[in-house]
């Protein structure tokens, strides 16, 4: 029982918010529409309340003494008629009548009779008949005496007892017509009476009997509108909620709103005020959706070819591993590498190649079933996910997407060029392999299919050779990412020798990973692995994070040092490597001018547009940019224009021979010749006697790079052996 | 051309006779004088002393003027500085005085070798008016003739109170005396003041049928007339009053003199007066007539049937 009236008080609490009002009222606690507005509305109750108590109090005084007034007036007049006989027979025997008549009315303390003196008492009655009354006072009677023919013909003393009693003293009058009045007697005559006093009343009325029946009254008065004030609460508070509950449900779609939920809908309300925000929260709903579904497709999708992207093929795969584990069904992965690709860019032209990506795409789209996904893997790479087919099946579609390639014809011009492909293809087995394995298969199948003559496919086979390297791969493969997470690779520095300026000291920051037996393994071993395996980026990332940071230290060792950091093409399709730059690069107050990023000419070749906007990124920071390898593969000087490089670096297979190769010295001359024309300065890697030091400087070379300038080394080498006077040739 | 009028120019003969015979009227008139033009002079033998001018008062005396055959003067009270010199006037003459009030017969009282006859007083007694030289006539209606004809309205009528002051043993004996020629039983209560007039009332009104409602005015105010009258109409009392007005208050039967009556039985004693040495008879003699109304709304309330002998005393206020 007692835990129900608990449960009922707490839900009257609840409900009138009386928690929530003191809150408000102290300042305490966060503030709420609702509450205030409930918080108002007692406020203004207890108000009220005050205000009605107080004008009841008031007014029912005033009444009490007007109506006491009144009655003692009536009073005043049936006790002139009662007391007549103490006139008539100066007798006390009729006051047993009086007494008699109010015996019920406990509010007459005392009734007194006396004579036309007003000093004789003739006769006494009431309760309080022997209490130490007073006499009337002569200034009383006389002030009565005057009273006459005046409309308040009576006096009222409030003084006697302390106000205990109130007073009323009234003359008692005889009135007679005169002589002649009765004859052609009228009522309404103006001729006045013969008057004259034979007495006075003395009546006492208990004023406490009065102010106690009036305090009752107003107690339960006070109650009754304290509970009228309550249930007009209850309601008003539960009206309240209502009229705002159409705001308040609002709060739940906000809310998800607020924590990034956009698959909210919010119910129109019936209110125009409130229907309106409504409809304004469902346009701003709709407008983040199509915003997320932009930014959603532009994450994954390839923008040039609209096909998706590695991102999102990658998390299709893992999907399809599992669904296949699951469904105990076989899938397969191709990977598709186009032969002639960098031949069609560099002799039509970027928008020629951009024209091949597009159709290849189509025609790839148009050779799958709608539940296959084609990506755009990376430049020309693209790689298809065939969902629940078999090997047979697979290698058809491989034959499919060859045939189409060598039907295709690109038309640019008044030429018409052909393209061919070479297919890796993976199966996707229940429980064997992850996606990056799998793409690693495909990968190595088209590597081999490239190998036997291109325009082909090959199919991974897990027996023999492939499976002997794919399981040295993925041993690499297991190790690099150890390594990763140990952070246990190792950074070399290489100088960078300014040909002019040989004090200026610049080092290539070179990477080393201590191998399974603990020997520093050369990145030419676990590079095209980490390549294969998609963990180029992971490994950029870690270059750069504490190259930064050993740079940080080598300037507050006081060595104002440059440091040039290589970038693979895999970085440039990670969005998020330029952010990581600035980041870094403010973490550890280092200027950006003292950084060079190097990418190879083929990884911007192939990846031209993203390579673009890194480039011009790190630029507009204020980081210097080189083009490493130029000079290797079909690299375009047309290319330099559209690419915001600082540095042009000559691909070391030209410098280290061209002592003794005079086409090589043409092609390092050339290449000079034209980083010069186009205001780039260029760095000669590989070199490697003094005879090669001597041709450059003589070539106007900036930069010189090689084991025979300085070694890499974890430690910055102090002595180089360029000599110091070495001045830079100017023509 | 002009036309001349005829009648205003019709000669001048006309005009010549015209004049003669106005020449000779005026000669008639100065031959023969008619008798001068004055007031009558008064007849020695009777003075009328009014108190005031109010219509009791001045209709007594305009009957008195209709029925005595001589001339008498008049004289009214004014303030009451000229009381003394009015009184020495008055004294001069040898003559019967009629005082009409009771200040005029308090003053007629105090006039030396006079014979006064007062009316319209109700407490002579009281004011000690009669003496061998002065004695009056009755101011209220015959009661004999006011019970018989309450007594005829209301058959059953045999209890009936009235109240007055003291010192009206004469009127009271009377009107026991008429009670009980109708058969009626008149219970007589003496009071001070109109509110022991009331109270009186109240605490005797269950023992009676009927109030006998005498034109006492030492023991009636307005007020008092207004609470017994509507005291008597909740208790469903029959009421006899003395003046018509007081009808309309509830009162089921009124009793009035009449001017006539009173101006004829003044003169009456006037005549005895100036026969003898003083005035003869009795104190006060009685009115002989009386002007009764019936209030028909009363007698209807009351479940009062209204004799055919008394339809014409009907009145519905």
């Amino acid at each position: 029982m007692l835990r129900e009236w608990k449960s009922i008080g707490k839900s009257w609490i609840e409900r009138l918010n009386i928690v929530s009002f003191w809150r408000i009222l102290s300042g305490f606690g966060s503030r709420s529409l609702v509450s205030r507005l409930l918080a108002l509305q007692m406020l203004g109750a207890i108000i009220i309340y005050l205000i009605v108590n107080i004008g009841l109090w008031w007014t029912s005084s005033r009444l009490i003494e007007d109506n006491l007034e009144k009655q003692a007036v009536r009073w005043l007049a049936e006790l002139d008629e009662l007391g007549t006989p103490l006139y008539a027979s100066q007798g006390g025997k009729q006051l047993a009548s009086i007494d008699k008549r109010i015996k019920h009315f406990p509010e007459i303390a005392f009734i007194r009779y006396y004579d036309a003196s007003g000093t004789k008492v003739l006769g006494e009655a009431g309760e309080v008949r022997n209490a130490d009354i007073p006499l009337l006072e002569p200034k009383q009677v006389e002030r009565l005496q005057q009273s006459a023919g005046t409309e308040r013909s009576y006096l009222v003393d409030r003084s006697l007892l302390s106000g205990t009693y109130l007073r009323f003293i009234s003359p008692i009058r005889v009135k007679s017509i005169r002589s002649d009045g009765l004859l052609n007697f009228s009522l309404d005559s103006d001729k006045t009476e013969n008057t004259k006093i034979i007495g006075y009343i003395d009546l006492g009325i208990d004023s406490g009997y009065y102010k106690e029946q009036m305090v009752a009254s107003m107690a339960s008065g006070s109650l009754i509108i304290a509970v009228l004030l309550l249930l007009a609460l209850f309601y008003g508070s539960r009206m309240i909620r209502r009229a705002l509950a159409p705001l308040t449900e609002l709060q739940v779609p906000l809310a998800r709103l607020a924590r990034g939920e956009i698959d909210v809908n919010v119910e129109r309300a019936k209110d125009e005020e409130i229907a309106v925000i409504g409809d304004a929260l469902n346009t701003t709903i709709r407008a983040l959706k199509d915003r997320d579904e932009t930014l959603r497709k532009m994450a994954e999708s390839d923008p040039l070819t609209g096909l998706v992207n590695r991102s999102y093929f990658l998390r299709e795969l893992e999907n399809e591993i599992e669904h296949v584990s699951h469904d105990a069904v076989e899938s397969a992965v191709f990977f598709i590498d186009l032969d002639q690709f960098k031949y069609i860019n560099d002799t039509l032209g970027h928008a020629a190649g951009d024209k091949l990506l597009i159709r290849v795409a189509e025609l790839l789209q148009s050779r799958v079933r709608d539940k296959d996904v084609v990506s755009r893997f990376g430049g020309d790479e693209f790689t298809v996910l065939a969902r629940s087919v078999s090997r047979d099946g697979a290698v058809d579609m491989a034959n499919s997407f060859n045939q189409i390639m060598r039907d295709m014809r690109l038309v640019e011009g008044d030429k018409v060029f052909s393209v061919n492909c070479s297919i890796g293809i993976a199966m996707i087995k229940p429980g064997q392999h992850t996606a990056a394995e799998i793409l690693a298969h495909a990968d190595m199948a088209c590597f081999a299919a490239k190998s036997h003559g291109r325009n082909r496919y090959q199919l991974y086979e897990e027996s023999g050779e492939s499976k002997k390297e794919m399981a040295m791969d993925i041993g690499w493969f297991q190790h690099i990412k150890k390594i990763i997470e140990q952070d246990r690779f190792r950074l070399v520095y290489q100088p960078i020798v300014d040909v002019i300026n040989p004090e200026k000291e610049c080092f290539e920051v070179l990477l080393r990973m201590p191998g399974p037996n603990g020997d520093l393994v050369l990145p030419s071993i676990f590079l095209p692995v980490a390549q294969r395996f998609g963990l180029m980026a992971d490994i950029d990332r870690w270059v750069i994070i504490n190259a930064l940071k050993a740079l940080a230290g080598f300037h507050a060792a006081g060595r104002e040092i440059v440091l040039s950091i290589n970038l693979s093409g895999q970085s440039l399709e990670d969005t998020s490597i330029l952010q990581l730059i600035r980041d870094q690069l403010e973490r550890n107050r280092v200027p950006p001018s003292s950084v060079i990023f190097e990418i190879t000419e083929q990884s911007a070749m192939r990846y031209l547009d993203k390579a673009q906007r890194l480039i011009q990124g790190l630029v507009d920071i204020g980081c210097r940019f080189a083009l490493d390898d130029f000079g290797t593969g079909f690299s375009s000087f047309s290319y330099l224009k559209h690419l915001p490089v600082d540095f042009i670096k000559i691909d070391g297979s030209f410098v280290k021979n061209m002592a003794r190769n005079s086409i090589d010295e043409t092609m390092v001359l050339a290449i000079i010749q034209i980083a010069r024309s186009l205001g780039k300065m260029t760095i000669a890697e590989f070199v490697g006697d003094e005879k090669t030091i001597a041709m450059l400087k003589a070539s106007g070379v900036d930069y010189m790079q090689g084991f025979y300038v300085g070694m890499p080394s974890e430690r910055l080498p102090v002595n180089l052996r360029l000599l110091p006077d070495t001045k830079k040739n100017a023509s | 051309m002009q036309q001349r009028n005829p009648h205003i120019f019709s000669g001048w003969k006309e005009w010549c006779s015209g004049c003669l015979l106005i020449s000779l009227c005026v000669a008639l008139t100065a031959c023969f004088p008619s008798p001068t033009v004055t007031p009558p002079a008064p007849v020695p033998g009777l003075i009328v002393l009014l108190s005031d001018g109010t219509p009791a008062f001045a209709g007594v005396q305009r009957e008195i003027t209709k029925k005595y055959p001589r001339q008498f003067a008049t004289y009214t009270l004014g303030k009451e500085n000229t009381y003394p010199a009015l009184q020495k006037k008055i004294e001069s003459a040898n003559d019967v005085v009629v005082a009409v009030g009771l200040p005029a017969a308090q003053l007629a009282r105090g006039l030396s070798g006079k014979k006064v006859i007062f009316c319209q007083v109700f407490n002579y007694e009281e004011a000690e008016l009669v003496t061998p030289w002065m004695k009056g006539v009755a101011a209220t209606a015959p009661v004999s003739e006011q019970f018989r004809v309450w007594k005829t309205l209301s058959p059953r009528l045999t209890r009936i109170g009235v109240i007055t002051g003291k010192d009206l043993q004469e009127l009271m004996e009377k009107a026991q005396a008429a009670a009980r020629e109708n058969k009626i039983r008149l219970v007589h209560v003496e009071a001070r003041s109109d509110k022991e007039t009331l109270y009186a009332y109240k605490q005797f009104s269950s023992k009676i049928q009927g109030l006998w409602l005498v034109p006492d005015n030492r023991v009636l105010s307005r007020d008092v007339i207004r609470d017994i009258m509507a005291y008597s109409v909740r208790e469903g009392k029959q009421v006899a009053v003395f003046g018509q007005e007081l009808l309309s208050l509830g009162g089921l039967i009124s009793a009035e003199t009449s001017y006539a009556d009173i101006a004829e039985q003044v003169l009456t004693r006037v005549r005895q007066a100036q026969e003898t040495s003083g005035v003869p008879g009795e104190p006060v003699i009685p009115l002989t007539r009386t002007v009764i109304k019936i209030n028909t709304v009363m007698a209807m309330r009351l479940n009062l049937k209204i004799p055919g002998t008394l339809r014409g005393m009907t009145d519905a206020p």
